[in-house]
């Protein structure tokens, strides 16, 4: 929790003067018994009726004065606590973009956004809490035993003694409860898991007859959960009867203890109702604490997870190099990378790249080409050998000078809320015409111009665009970048065989002068490449042209469609497919690698 | 508005029915807690007859004895029955919201494939996990905060009134002016609140588009125009939330205010009825005279007051976002289950499945017309075509996933609805691309589909699906744990976990359905082999990835758009020269 305090910056002062007000408003609110205890044993003993309405209006007055303390303080404290929250949210959206990659896409951007919000909000509301009521109780309780003190300082131990043993009695079960807390969360988890599982697996489930097994697994789960749960509720429980058990038990001392000295006039009858006052206040600031305690302990985990968040490593940008154009564009020396097991996602590739040539990338799902597409532009970054772009280490570049060399169109189209002329726009291009000459070349004009061409709308993640419309727009922003190297990512993977072949002569021939790395998992698509890497398994099985790789490459043979057996070229048919929907929707995307 | 109401109403009488199953919590819980709550508010009343008998010089010992003990005692017995009660009353909130998560959980397995695929599994867990808290924080809070709220309210004002009628009458007038001052602030709140959430859900949204498409913005430099489309959502965040932050926080010292004057107006008026009690008798006259004790006791009883109608207020909110939550479940709960099927039994061997005529719509809209072919027993069946085009919803028809429309699905002879879907399922062995494995042990995960299978019979299943090297290069062997999407496993390992699963059943029929689609090719070799071993005879559904590996089929269907275009031999349809050659064609 307290880690995150460094976002305070701007609400440093708002976050100490809070509390402050705070406490000045508890000390005012003490002294209101004092002035009770006064008037019991001056005007009202004496029948003095103005002088018992005038402290009265003292009284209200004085509340009017705390009131006004008060306010200032829920204020300051409410600006400090959700300029807080918005601090850590710039702060943590900046980092998520240079988060590295490998660890955002294990964690999902459905996570991220979690801590983004509903963490964010809940350690907001947590510090908010914490400096309105939190700070408060212990001034309250704290002053009113130091108060009773002043009232009877021969009696002085009650009042500590019950504050110390309700205080003891609050850390004790706060702490605790702390940790029971954390324990149902982790069952609560369990149950989300489960639940997760089961859904994914409802085929499987059902053509196993395994719904009875799921059930009872799942009540295993949830009795746990339960059990953890009213375990930790018990605690949070106890906290308001314990609070006003000892606090009572101390106004029993008190008659007892005080009725002797009323007796020996050591102490009046007014101070008697102003102790137990103060005692009642003491208990319920303390019974405030205890309702607070769930608040905290969410805030507390919820800022944990933040923090952990915070604590992954951002990728570095280099120093800055120039490139050396006479340098071949791309050239990779024995790279090697590896997601931080023990297998490498890819290994060893070797491979130049000069202006000019297209290099085809072929491998199944799974078989490291989109992870040679993050080596490329950097996402990932070589875990042994070297990358090199325009002749220099490509970790030498700065992030500015790198997006000028290397651009790339990723198999999952991401498009934003917008236009498509904002879209397009992403690529540094504000020309209307080159736009619209870039989305004549990938064929994506002919529904663009449909709508409201460049000012046609696109919402949420392009969602009002088909996967393959999609795949087009995003193909044409990539066209328009100009810069040198070209990575597509099996960019035109969800065109029919017939636009794609189109879109991609045209692509071929806007990029004479560019470097282009074309990843597919289609033959018809990479087979006029310069060069041919086939990849699998993280493995190059073959370099070379298609012909060659014909020759020597078993497993382009038979990606082809060629069987070992029979090599007759007449009856080299075939294709490996995308994946099949059949209509069910949000089916995984079948993802290259990069899991 | 109004409407909504009556509707969350019925849905709290719903919630309540649940609650009442567990009477033994439900019950006992009330009672303590209003007992309890009830006893602890006779401490102020005993505490102030207390301070009466304390006197310069004239103090009764004996009678403070006899009420510190009677104090005692009631507040130890308060807080036992507080604690237990309120244990019982949160004990009452998780039994009820665990039944309520078993029935849905039970629903989830039960009800028809197209109800859970109408949601999103993250709309679904949602429904499991958030809605089920805040259900079960309602109920708690709403059943304790109520009880102990009401009994508070009744049990002042009677105290109050034993005490002195006059001064009681006096704070029971002023009070509502509490609850008046908090109701408005709260209405108030809601308004802030619900703009608060509708910044939030505005920056969820960017968050979610912009950090999902983070490779385009970094690729193209464009992270800080992010930043800077965030901070102007945030800035708008931080007004909002100030303001309802700052309505939040306005409840208590607003009520304190109103509480404090309440408190000195009741002193004032108190010490007046003391005084009038010593020194004119006139409070005695009209029979309201007052000790000091009875003042301390009406102090006390002032300064928590307007708790109870604060309490009651915020039990509101919680009961709103709790009937809510679980409207949302029972959206899901009051989902019809699917229907058992036939009674018939399915006999085997099973003399071969027919399409005839068969159509089928996700939606409204008609998405399979017409699908028409035969698969004899022992025959191997290919389904191809384009993304979208039918082959998965072919397979969903006949493992009874989904019911056809229109048509007849005939198995072994006789329309596939007279048999159990059990029955129908059970015959066929499915492996799908999407490989799904639970967390448990590698043994536990292929002897799923048979839970009773013997420790020889599961290594022979491993061995059949080329598990041997594999399963012995695990520290644990059989006995090794692996995780709910089998993170830690290669795609192709995966898909031989769940080959040897089939194995292990040895069923009649069998599905695969890409089932190599996300393996690399070496691995897809040996998959293949195994799959080899598995088919041997087996009538066969098996959706293509690879043209290749299907030429020898018996029956090749080739579906575009929701209809057969065309089905053959590989050698007929090669010579037909069609969509399937154009397929072939295409990828050279």
């Amino acid at each position: 929790m307290f880690g995150l305090l460094r976002y305070l910056k701007g609400y440093r002062a708002a976050a100490i003067a809070a509390p402050l007000l705070k406490i000045i408003e508890a000390i005012i609110e003490l002294i209101v018994p004092l002035i009770v205890a006064a008037m019991i044993d001056g005007p009202i003993a004496r029948g003095d009726i103005p002088a018992v309405i005038g402290m009265g209006a003292l009284m209200a007055g004085l509340s009017c004065v705390g009131l006004g303390f008060s306010l200032a303080c829920q204020y300051l404290a409410s600006k400090a606590a959700v300029g807080l929250g918005c601090n850590i949210r710039t702060a943590l959206y900046a980092h998520l973009h240079r988060l590295n990659l490998g660890d955002s896409d294990r964690m999902g951007t459905g996570a991220l956004v979690n801590r983004l919000s509903t963490d964010v909000a809940q350690a907001q509301q947590g510090f908010a809490m914490f400096l309105r009521l939190m700070l408060r109780a212990p001034v309250i309780a704290a002053g009113g035993a130091i108060m009773s003190i002043i009232v009877a300082p021969s009696l002085w131990y009650i009042g500590v003694g019950a504050g110390v043993l309700a205080f003891v009695i609050l850390l004790v079960v706060m702490r605790a409860g702390v940790s029971r807390f954390a324990a149902m969360q982790k069952k609560l988890d369990d149950i989300s898991r489960l639940t997760n599982e089961t859904i994914r697996g409802e085929r499987v489930i059902r053509a196993f007859a395994g719904e009875g097994r799921s059930k009872d697994k799942f009540d295993g789960a949830l009795v746990s959960h339960c059990r953890s749960a009213v375990a930790a509720s018990a605690l949070s429980c106890l906290l308001t009867p314990a609070a006003t058990v000892v606090i009572n038990a101390a106004v029993v001392v008190l008659l007892w203890m005080g009725g002797g000295a009323v007796n020996d006039g050591v102490i009046s009858s007014g101070d008697l109702v102003a102790l137990v006052n103060y005692l009642n206040q003491i208990m319920l600031a303390l019974i405030t604490t205890a309702t607070l305690m769930v608040l905290i302990s969410k805030a507390v985990s919820s800022a944990a997870r933040i923090n952990a968040l915070f604590a992954l490593k951002e990728d570095e940008e280099g120093a800055g190099a120039l490139p050396d154009l006479n340098a071949p564009l791309v050239e990779l020396k024995n790279a090697s990378f590896s997601f931080g097991g023990e297998e490498n996602a890819v290994g060893g590739l070797d491979l130049t790249l000069r202006r000019g040539e297209t290099l085809g990338v072929i491998g199944t799902t799974g078989s490291g080409k989109s992870t040679l597409a993050g080596l490329l532009t950097r996402f990932y970054r070589a875990t042994e050998g070297q990358v090199l772009i325009a002749g220099r280490d490509i970790r030498e570049y700065t992030d500015e000078q790198l997006r000028s060399l290397v651009t790339l169109a990723p198999q999952k189209p991401l498009l934003f809320s917008g236009t498509v002329r904002s879209n397009l726009g992403m690529s540094g291009e504000i020309d209307d015409e080159k736009m619209i000459s870039a989305l004549g070349m990938t064929k994506a004009w002919e529904f663009v111009s449909e709508k409201k061409g460049l000012d046609s709308e696109v919402t949420q993640k392009g969602n009002n665009f088909s996967g393959g419309e999609k795949q087009r727009i995003s193909l044409a922003r990539a066209l328009l970048r100009d810069a040198p190297v070209l990575v597509l990512d099996d960019a035109a993977s969800a065109l029919d065989y017939v636009t794609e072949a189109e879109v991609m002569r045209s692509v071929r021939k806007a990029c004479r002068d560019k470097a282009v790395v074309n990843i597919s998992q289609r033959i018809g698509t990479i087979r006029r490449s310069d060069k041919i890497l086939v990849l699998d398994g993280g493995r190059v099985v073959g370099y070379g042209t298609h012909e060659t790789l014909l020759g020597d490459c078993e497993l382009y043979r038979s990606l082809s469609g060629i069987t070992p057996r029979s090599p007759d070229r007449g009856d080299a048919l075939a294709a490996s497919l995308p994946s099949d929907n059949g209509g069910t929707k949000d089916k995984a995307q079948a993802d290259g690698g990069v899991k | 508005m109004k409407r909504n109401k009556k509707a969350n109403f019925s849905v709290i009488r719903r919630i309540l029915s649940l609650a009442l199953r567990h009477k033994g919590c439900f019950f006992p819980g009330m009672i303590l807690v209003i007992g309890g709550t009830a006893l602890s508010l006779l401490a102020p009343v005993l505490t102030g007859k207390a301070i009466d008998y304390a006197l310069f010089g004239a103090t009764d010992f004996a009678m403070i004895a006899r009420y510190c003990v009677i104090i005692a005692a009631c507040v130890a017995a308060s807080g036992v029955a507080v604690w237990t009660g309120n244990i019982l009353l949160s004990r009452l909130a998780f039994l009820t919201v665990r039944d309520v998560r078993a029935e849905l959980f039970g629903k989830l397995l039960s009800v028809p494939l197209s109800v859970i695929e109408r949601h999103s599994r993250g709309d679904l867990m949602t429904r499991m996990t958030t809605f089920g808290e805040n259900l079960s924080d309602g109920l708690y809070q709403g059943i304790m905060q109520l009880s102990a709220g009401i009994v508070t309210l009744i049990m002042t004002i009677v105290c109050m009134y034993v005490m002195n009628w006059a001064v009681a009458t006096l704070v029971v007038l002023l009070t509502p002016v509490s609850a008046f001052v908090s109701a408005a602030i709260a209405k108030r709140n809601r308004v802030t609140f619900a703009r608060q959430s509708e910044n939030m859900e505005k920056m969820s949204g960017l968050a979610e588009e912009q950090l999902s498409g983070t490779r385009i913005l970094r690729a193209y430099g464009r992270v800080s125009a992010s930043e800077k489309d965030f901070a102007e959502i945030n800035s708008e965040l931080f007004k909002s939330g100030l303001s309802s932050q700052f309505a939040g926080a306005l409840v208590n010292p607003v009520s304190r205010i109103v509480n404090n004057i309440i408190y000195a107006i009741v002193a004032v008026v108190g010490g007046l009825f003391i005084v009038g009690t010593m020194h004119g008798g006139w409070a005695t006259d009209i029979a309201a005279p007052l000790t000091l004790g009875g003042l301390s006791a009406f102090l006390a009883y002032a300064n928590q007051f307007a708790k109870p109608f604060n309490d009651v207020t915020s039990v509101t909110a919680e009961l709103q976002t709790a009937a809510s939550a679980a409207r949302r479940i029972f959206e899901i709960t009051d989902a019809a289950d699917e229907d058992k099927g036939g009674s018939l039994a399915v006999e085997h061997p099973v003399s071969g499945i027919e399409f005839d005529d068969v159509s089928f719509s996700y939606s409204d809209k008609p998405f399979m017309e017409h699908i028409t072919f035969a698969a004899a027993q022992g025959e191997k069946i290919a389904l191809v075509g384009t993304t979208g085009s039918g082959k998965t919803t072919i397979i969903n028809l006949i493992m009874r996933f989904y019911d056809i429309t229109g048509g007849r699905l005939v198995f072994d002879g006789k329309d596939i609805a007279s048999y159990p879907r059990e029955g129908v399922r059970r015959s066929f062995g499915m492996v799908l691309q999407d490989t799904w494995l639970f967390s448990g042990t590698v043994r536990e995960n292929i002897a799923y589909g048979k839970p009773g299978a013997t420790e020889e019979e599961i290594r022979l299943a491993a061995h059949a699906a080329r598990l041997d090297n594999f399963i012995g290069t695990l520290e644990r062997g059989y006995d090794t744990v692996i995780s709910g999407d089998g993170e830690e496993l290669s795609e192709g390992q995966k898909q031989l976990i769940a080959i040897a699963r089939v194995f292990l059943t040895s069923p009649e029929m069998l599905i695969l359905d890409e089932a190599t689609a996300s393996v690399d090719a070496m691995t897809e070799r040996t998959v293949q082999s195994a799959f080899a071993d598995l088919l041997g005879g087996k009538t066969s559904f098996i959706v293509a990835h690879r043209l290749s590996t299907i030429r020898d089929s018996d029956l090749i269907v080739v579906m575009d758009k929701g209809h057969i275009i065309e089905s053959g031999t590989h050698e007929s349809l090669v010579a037909a020269g069609g969509f399937y050659t154009r397929m072939l064609k295409a990828a050279e």
